[in-house]
């Protein structure tokens, strides 16, 4: 028996055996590859070069401990957690397999933690998880303080549930945009509340650093706080939450409340004409699709089957799994919101959609092996910077940040810009 | 049971040898590239042993592990690691995109493993004289990339556009679906820079001489045959850090345009392009059309995938493909080649597509292209009315519900507008841009090896598929391999046609020891079975127990790499397993391997 479920390492090790080491998850699908300097899909694999650092290696590094080969020492822990758990490989593979890649890094986390602990920078995210209801160990704050500060409209029986997250409601930086993202929405006839103190976190760096207990915990939490909202849908400013909400929280908690990302909102009221955006911004943008919001939010569809084969040797599952391939994540909305912003010009950065390359946000790398998450940030900023655009919009406030620093890093020849900003600019009556 | 040669042949030391042996070596290598580019952690040295048909050599999914692995940055960091493995008496072997069992050792805890990830720079695209020079890790697809946004292309080997193109180059055979207009990897290597076995940096060529890379041999004897021959000495004589690479004119765009998600994407065809799936009525009509298409030089791309490997390619999973195999239309697709022909203007375009009209219709046959016009609306029907001739009108009836289901998804998936050229675009991709290759080898029974295939005339190659395909069928039967109906014969014409090739791939179970076990046996069987039905050396025939068999019917070739080996290499310093061994001698476990398949012979009619 073959699940979709939050499987055990050694249930995900039938497909693992079938890796030839072809390599393909170091490159996006072959045939999408626009130009060779931006060939290569796995951030990992670009800085540290060694097999070991791809989707490809960590797969037989797993299967290496499973068959007791070898251990978890100091350097297979700095390799496993030294990949952004971004789900480009898992993408690329998928291509040409039906290999769970990107499930296997997850709970090859899992087991080097239960072997040797965290990191020290992860130590670090699940002590604030347990101090302050956060994963960001740099704001002593507790959430609950935090999101109460804010002031944010609390409203009984409102359908929309605007779910703030730390990385908002801890990062002054992003407070404005914050704002102008609920006034967006207001503007655009929606009722909304937020949970205020009430909102816990979601869990995802404990999912990421592999504490599946953790995050079996959090997101239960979540979820009942969402169900209990009462709200039609919860409306997701981080993109980070919205993967988790969308994709991970339902395999381990019953979440009834549809998950929608802002930019989709945003999309629906621009479609709807209830939101109109009138001025004109006369800049070219590449848009960054954030791993979290592109292909790490699609859904696992639930599924138990058997695997069997016919013809011989051709191995079916049965019935047919649903298999995860990143086309499900939100691309459309963010490009048709800047297409309506008058002026405003879309380049596209060669790696795009479901095989975007990582802005260095993802996978808890910043916390453990921050120089590394700068060079992954700083090789995106590099491709966006080769399209000419101006400006570089993203909709994830990590995302936003890092990528910043990488811009800045480089001489700024790129601003890195929100589309919610960009969006509030456009439309009359929104305070920009 | 092994196939290549012999396990654990190297120096016997104890453990606490190999482990005092090793720190001294990662000392070394530290000081030759640094301390971030050096690894001997057993789970990362597993990822190197961790090769694509290491079963055929270890009975396992693992090689034997190296006792490290580095990644040196330049040509001169690469002579200091040759060097300090010389000094310390361990081998090395240097991957590239490192896919396949011969980029390993058979012995363990003998092999310093150059990864040359680092080198990885195109040098130059010299798009005047159509030439290009490349570092090791340039993958096909990087330089096909680059090269057409010159209006140039390169030759990318069946192992698809991820894989190193100087690896197959300098060091590897290198069959593609553009054999017929762009050669074989052997053909375009020009100059190449070389450690050699000692560490000495040579750069030989042309370019060695003139400083311009146009030429591969001289002065003076060629050493390019010497290096790699027919085959490739599979890292066995040294290290390559640089190639320069031929490459040909590209009549399309410089991006080709496409639409959709993984796992269907949509590409268009460029205007002046063609995709063909081209059907005649058997055998000797493949002959004749292999002949004529070569010799009309209308074709970039010109190939056959057997029926199943299509059915792979075309299924987004493997219930799709199986569903897809099941229809009897697909599943008795026997009798075809593909191509794609790249014109300049639209009335080259209509010549070619008249000219292969007119050469398929003269063999009773017909095709289905990209090309939506009334000839070709005709010339589909002759396709149809060959397909019928082989699967009866009732194998005709049968087939519709099955074709129904594919237009109904096809609909789904590219929007009904784009149906009538959809399958074509993935043709199109599949040949051009070589990365679908690897979704109809592995994905269906999770891997596969091949047989046969060597380089010959194309109705010997068409022979040598007869062959195969008898001999499979006992394996099929057994249960032990995919039922591709014993057919699944892969391969191409070269050159216009001068030579072809036609590759018996068999599909298996790698995790089943069964399968592993019996895929062996398949493949010494064919082995053995090429030599006595002239079928030529197989494309398998790497290492020692292969080349002691072949080689004796094969003008003794495997003298002439001894010797090459022991002039070049006196210390045996680059590890030559795959390669060839001048102290072998086969023991019991590698013979077994030949007793067993020789016990129980597939009977055999031509
Ligand atoms: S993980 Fe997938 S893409 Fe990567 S080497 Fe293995 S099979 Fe190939
Ligand atoms: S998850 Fe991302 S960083 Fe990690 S191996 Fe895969 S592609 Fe590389």
């Amino acid at each position: 028996m073959l699940s979709n479920d939050f499987q055990a390492l050694d249930e995900l090790r039938p497909l693992a055996e079938k890796c030839p080491r072809c390599s393909l998850c170091k490159f996006p699908p072959l045939v999408r590859v626009e130009d060779a300097a931006s060939s290569g899909v796995c951030p990992s694999y670009e800085e540290f070069k060694v097999h070991a650092s791809s989707g490809g290696g960590l797969l037989v590094m797993a299967l290496s401990l499973l068959d007791g080969r070898s251990e978890v020492t100091e350097t297979f822990r700095r390799l496993v957690y030294g990949c952004h758990a971004c789900g480009a490989c898992d993408v690329s593979c998928k291509f040409s397999s039906d290999i769970e890649v990107q499930e296997t890094l997850l709970h090859l986390r899992a087991r080097v933690l239960s072997e040797r602990g965290p990191l020290p920078g992860h130590a670090a995210v699940l002590d604030a998880i347990a101090r302050f209801g956060h994963p960001l160990p740099a704001k002593p704050t507790p959430l609950g303080e935090a999101l109460t500060a804010l002031d944010l409209p609390r409203r009984r029986g409102a359908p929309v549930l605007v779910w703030v997250g730390p990385h908002f409601a801890l990062d002054p930086d992003r407070h404005a945009t914050l704002r102008r993202s609920i006034a967006l929405l207001e503007r655009g006839g929606l009722r909304v509340t937020t949970l205020g103190a009430d909102e816990p976190y979601v869990g995802r760096a404990a999912l990421e650093i592999g504490d599946r207990h953790l995050f079996r915990r959090l997101a239960i939490d979540a979820a009942r706080a969402i169900d209990a909202s009462g709200a039609e849908r919860v409306v997701c400013l981080s993109a980070e939450d919205y993967a988790t909400l969308r994709a991970d929280v339902p395999r381990v908690a019953s979440l009834r409340t549809r998950v929608e990302h802002v930019v989709e909102a945003y999309d629906a009221l621009l479609a709807a004409g209830r939101l109109v955006a009138g001025r004109r911004v006369e800049r070219s943008v590449t848009w960054h699709d954030s791993s979290y919001l592109g292909r790490l939010s699609e859904p696992y569809l639930a599924w138990r089957g058997v695997v069997r084969k016919v013809s011989g040797q051709i191995e079916v599952h049965d019935p047919p799994r649903p298999v995860r391939r990143g086309g499900g994540g939100c691309y459309e909305p963010p490009r048709r919101v800047l297409a309506r912003i008058p002026g405003l010009r879309l380049v596209e950065m060669p790696r795009r959609r479901e095989y975007a390359f990582d802005s260095g946000e993802s996978g808890q790398v910043e916390a453990a092996l921050p120089d590394f998450a700068s060079a992954t940030a700083s090789r995106r900023v590099a491709e966006a910077e080769r399209t000419g655009a101006d400006l570089l919009a993203t909709e994830c406030p990590q995302g936003h940040r890092v990528l910043t620093t990488a811009a800045a890093d480089r001489g700024g020849r790129i601003t890195v810009t929100s589309l919610t900003d960009r969006l509030g600019e456009s439309v009359e009556g929104v305070a920009s | 049971m092994t196939f290549v040669g012999e396990q654990g042949r190297g120096p016997q030391r104890s453990p606490e040898q190999t482990e005092r042996l090793r720190l001294e070596l990662v000392e070394a290598l530290v000081k030759d590239v640094g301390a971030d580019w050096v690894y001997d952690d057993p789970a990362v040295l597993d990822t190197y042993a961790w090769q694509y048909v290491a079963e055929a050599a270890t009975g396992s999914q693992y090689m034997p592990r190296p006792l490290a692995v580095v990644l040196p940055a330049d040509t001169h960091e690469v002579s200091a690691v040759v060097r300090t493995c010389n000094r310390l008496g361990v081998q090395y072997k240097a991957m590239s995109t490192g896919f396949g069992m011969w980029n390993a050792s058979m012995t363990p805890d003998n092999l310093v493993q150059i990864d040359l990830r680092r080198l990885d720079r195109i040098v130059e695209i010299d798009s005047q004289n159509m030439i290009a020079v490349i570092e090791p890790y340039v993958t096909g697809n990087q330089l096909q990339t680059e090269a057409m946004k010159v209006g140039l292309n390169t030759h990318i080997a069946g192992c698809g556009a991820q894989c190193s193109s100087l690896a197959s180059a300098t060091s590897m055979m290198g069959q593609g679906w553009d054999g017929v207009s762009m050669g074989f990897s052997n053909r375009n290597l020009l100059g190449f820079e070389w450690v050699m076995p000692d560490g000495e940096i040579v750069r030989v060529g042309s370019f060695d001489a003139s400083g311009a890379d146009f030429l591969g041999d001289g002065p003076g004897f060629s050493v390019r045959g010497i290096v790699r021959g027919f085959a490739g000495a599979l890292g066995g004589l040294g290290v390559f850090t640089r190639a320069a690479i031929k490459l040909y004119p590209w009549e399309g765009p410089s991006k080709l345009e496409m639409t959709g998600t993984s796992p269907s994407y949509d590409v268009r065809i460029p205007e002046h392009h063609t995709a063909a799936v081209i059907v005649v009525n058997d055998w000797d009509g493949m002959a004749e059309l292999g002949y004529a298409l070569g010799e009309a030089g209308i074709t970039t791309y010109l190939g056959r995938n057997a029926p199943s490997l299509m059915a792979g390619v075309l299924g987004s999973d493997n219930h799709e493909g199986a569903e897809l195999y099941r229809i009897p239309m697909m599943h008795e697709l026997y009798y075809s080649l593909m191509c794609v022909m790249t014109a300049r203007s639209a009335e080259e375009a209509a010549w070619q597509r008249r000219v292969l009209r007119k050469i398929v219709a003269d063999l009773g046959g017909g095709c289905l292209t990209s090309d939506l016009s009334l000839a070709a609306a005709w010339s589909f029907a002759g396709a149809l009315r060959a397909i019928t001739r082989r699967v009866g009108v009732v194998g005709m009836a049968r087939s519709i519900p099955g074709m129904l289901r594919m237009l109904a998804r096809d609909v789904r998936r590219y929007g009904i507008r784009r149906v009538p050229t959809a399958m074509q675009g993935l043709l199109y991709q599949s040949l051009v841009r070589s990365g679908m290759n690897m979704r109809g080898v592995f994905r269906f029974a999770g891997t596969f090896w091949t047989a046969m295939g060597s380089l010959v005339s194309w109705d010997n190659a068409i022979r040598g598929a007869k062959v195969g395909a008898q001999v499979k069928k006992k394996y099929i039967d057994r249960g032990l391999i995919v039922d591709d109906g014993g057919d699944n014969a892969w391969g191409g014409l070269y050159e216009g046609g001068a030579y072809a090739h036609l590759e018996e791939l068999a599909l298996y179970d790698p995790r089943d020891p069964t399968c592993r076990e019996g895929v062996l046996e398949y493949i010494v069987e064919t082995n053995l079975a090429c030599i006595e039905h002239h079928c030529g050396d197989s494309l398998n025939a790497v290492g020692p127990l292969n080349h002691a068999l072949f080689s004796p019917v094969c003008m003794d070739y495997d003298r002439y790499t001894q010797r090459i080996k022991k002039e070049f290499d006196p210390a045996n310093a680059a590890d030559a397993s795959m390669y060839t061994d001048p102290d072998f001698a086969p023991t019991g476990n590698a013979a077994s391997a030949f007793a067993r398949a020789n016990a129980d012979r597939a009977p055999i009619r031509i």
